[in-house]
């Protein structure tokens, strides 16, 4: 039997995500998807421009580093899939520490921003 | 033979010198343009014991007003010059001026000494009136005024004045050796003046000795003040420390120049009141004349020769070169205050004679002298090269003897390039000199290579000789094989001129593109808005309960905080704390409402 190619691979992962995944996960995703997007408009930005100043660039990329770690973070610990691991922390629980790390990340990235 | 006495470091002078007298005389010389002017050159000039400017009376007669101060200064000069001042209706202003209702001690200073040098009658009972003042105006000038204006008074002086005196006095700080009030010059001139003036019409001291002591040290101190008023204020306090019966302080110093050379030189000392006035009726002697080292004497111990005031001494005969420190000691008739012993330097000073020399060159490798001078017949002259030696023994001399001086070099000098090498003579324990140059080594090391022909000269100076002596020994020819050239003197024309380039500001994108990228960080928001839409997010779970309603608006606090923050329209300490109350509020209604959620989804399950 030969080995499946990429297409069907891909579209085996784009069927199983579009079906399995609860909405919260898929909403968390396309949240994801945009921070990522903005980082990388941010860092093309930079790349055509020069870094001056520094520490304008450095605080925005950075703020969409760690947002997209946080709602990674989020979304490991709301997924019913990783109940086991995290039966101690509730659903409501892991938003508001995900609130509370955004406050205190907004906090620094708009002192640095300049 | 001859010789010269030197003497250095003057003791510090607590009094003015004829200098600083000739000096003072200078400054007080005129012209006359205000009353004021007129009152401090004829006072500076009777305190320097000098006549009185052309015209003054006349001055004052014409320029006076009808006001206190006018007639104050105009009073003043007239008792020093003996004018016979009138003005009319001066002693109706005056006796207003001082019997009015809470007249200031300032008033009735001016007032009192007006009458009095205008030969006007003044009140006794006025010393009631100056105690008021007093009462009310506690500072050091009022006590002075007071003081000046009880001592005008007929009759006795007032206790209760008079025994202020030491209590004020103490108010005086000291710093180092001389004492003076808070206030400055002034004050501490008119105190003095003063104090002295009422001790003295009391006849008793209210100032001790070490008091006046520091006083007369702070006023030596401003004699080189440049406004013509700090040195009237200087020379009114050293008049008042100079003109009592009661004490008065004084000091020795040097007097006669400083260099004093030939035959019948003689030191010279003087004891002066502050003033720079010579003491009648003192003594000087001399207590040691040695130098510390041998023991050696200058002078005879015992009384110096001449008297009030002016004293000198003879040396012994024959003295040894050298620095001598001479104490002098002073006694003083009654009313003066004895000198500090004093410690002068006296430098004996006594020329030199070289002797006995030998120059020679000799070969270095047979050791054969090639050239031998003994300088008798002046200058030698002589090639070296390579393999030369150089040696030269002396002895220095004086009428004593052998000596050792400070400085002792032989300089060679190119003719040409006008470089200089200097080689210093070492003496051994008899005190002969002797110098060895190798040229082997030397040629290199100090002569750097350079050939040519070099004039030899001795060198010697010393503390105890006059001048340097300089003496041309000899001219040598050095022959090298390779002479470097001498190295260009430095360039010295004007290097180009380095302008300043400011830092330029980085180049910033062009606006366009800075404005495009903004709108496309901001497109995927939108994005994302749509894709929930789609997805099927909804706000129909929305709680509107209280703590619901309280978190969400907590949260847009915080986020309009951080707003108010970025656009610096607060600090960071202001942002922390009002931070500090909206997350707890936030906090605590967040809690609430994610606690009913979880509640709700337990229900549910």
């Amino acid at each position: 039997m030969s080995s499946p190619s990429i297409c069907e691979v891909g579209s085996r992962l784009v069927q199983e995500y579009t079906t399995k995944t609860p909405q919260k996960l898929k909403l968390i995703d396309a949240y994801l998807g945009y921070i990522m997007v903005t980082g990388i408009i941010q860092f093309i930005y930079c790349c055509l421009v020069g870094t001056f100043p520094f520490n304008s660039f450095l605080s925005g990329f950075i703020s969409t580093v760690a947002s997209f770690i946080l709602g990674v973070c989020l979304r490991i610990q709301v997924n019913p899939a990783n109940n086991i691991v995290f039966k101690d922390i509730s659903v409501e629980r892991a938003f508001a520490d995900f609130i509370f790390a955004h406050g205190v990340l907004h906090l620094v990235v708009l002192n640095f921003i300049g | 033979m001859r010789w010269g006495v030197l003497v250095l470091l003057v003791a510090l002078t607590a009094a003015l010198t004829p200098a600083d007298r000739e000096r003072l005389g200078a400054v007080f010389s005129g012209p006359v343009d205000s009353l004021k002017s007129a009152y401090q050159t004829t006072v500076a000039r009777q305190i320097l014991k000098l006549a009185p400017l052309d015209g003054v009376c006349e001055f004052v007669a014409s320029n006076t007003g009808d006001s206190l101060n006018d007639l104050y200064y105009a009073s003043q000069v007239s008792g020093a010059l003996g004018c016979n001042f009138a003005k009319e209706g001066a002693e109706g202003t005056l006796m207003q001026e001082i019997t009015a209702e809470g007249a200031s001690i300032s008033k009735l200073f001016k007032g009192i000494s007006s009458l009095a040098n205008l030969n006007l009658a003044v009140d006794p009972t006025l010393s009631g009136k100056i105690s008021a003042a007093l009462k009310k105006d506690d500072s050091v000038m009022a006590h002075a005024l007071a003081y000046l204006a009880a001592a005008a008074l007929p009759g006795d002086v007032p206790a209760d004045v008079y025994d202020t005196i030491e209590d004020v006095a103490h108010r005086a700080d000291t710093i180092g050796t001389a004492r003076s009030f808070d206030d400055g010059l002034m004050e501490t001139a008119m105190f003095l003046k003063g104090a002295l003036v009422l001790s003295q019409k009391q006849g008793k001291a209210a100032l001790s000795g070490e008091m006046v002591k520091g006083f007369t040290a702070y006023m030596t101190s401003n004699k080189n003040k440049a406004s013509q008023s700090s040195l009237f204020y200087t020379l009114i306090g050293l008049d008042a420390l100079s003109n009592n019966n009661l004490a008065v302080p004084t000091s020795l110093s040097v007097s006669g120049g400083t260099v004093i050379s030939g035959e019948g030189a003689n030191f010279q000392v003087v004891l002066v009141n502050p003033l720079g006035e010579q003491v009648t009726g003192s003594e000087a002697s001399i207590q040691s004349a040695v130098v510390p080292a041998t023991g050696a004497a200058l002078f005879k111990t015992g009384p110096m020769e001449g008297g009030n005031g002016a004293f000198s001494v003879s040396p012994l005969p024959n003295p040894a070169r050298g620095v001598y420190s001479v104490g002098v000691t002073g006694s003083v008739p009654a009313g003066f205050v004895a000198p500090d012993p004093a410690k002068f330097k006296v430098k004996v000073v006594l020329p030199v004679t070289v002797e006995g020399s030998s120059l020679k060159i000799v070969d270095v490798d047979d050791n054969r002298a090639m050239m031998t001078s003994d300088l008798s017949g002046g200058a030698a002259v002589a090639k070296v090269d390579l393999s030369s030696r150089l040696t030269l023994d002396f002895n220095i001399a004086d009428n004593a003897g052998k000596v050792a001086l400070h400085q002792v070099f032989v300089r060679f000098t190119n003719t040409k390039t006008q470089q200089t090498v200097y080689f210093v003579a070492q003496a051994d324990l008899n005190k002969r000199y002797s110098l060895d140059v190798n040229f082997r080594t030397a040629a290199a090391k100090s002569f750097g290579g350079v050939a040519g022909d070099y004039s030899v000269d001795l060198i010697l100076g010393d503390a105890t000789l006059a001048s340097a002596v300089v003496t041309n020994i000899a001219t040598l020819t050095l022959d090298l094989a390779e002479s470097k050239e001498v190295l260009a003197a430095p360039e010295k024309a004007a290097k180009p001129e380095i302008t300043h380039v400011f830092r330029q500001p980085e180049k910033r994108p062009p606006q366009a593109i800075s404005s495009l990228f903004t709108g496309l960080v901001l497109l995927p928001a939108l994005v994302v808005l749509g894709v929930w839409a789609k997805l099927g997010a909804n706000l129909s779970g929305f709680s509107f309960s209280l703590s619901g309603l309280g978190f969400h608006l907590g949260l847009l606090a915080v986020l309009g905080i951080y707003v108010h923050f970025f656009l610096g329209l607060i600090d960071m300490f202001a942002t922390m704390k009002w931070l500090a109350i909206v997350s707890l509020f936030t906090f605590l209604t967040g809690n609430r409402l994610l606690a009913s959620i979880a509640a709700q989804r337990k229900e549910k399950k």
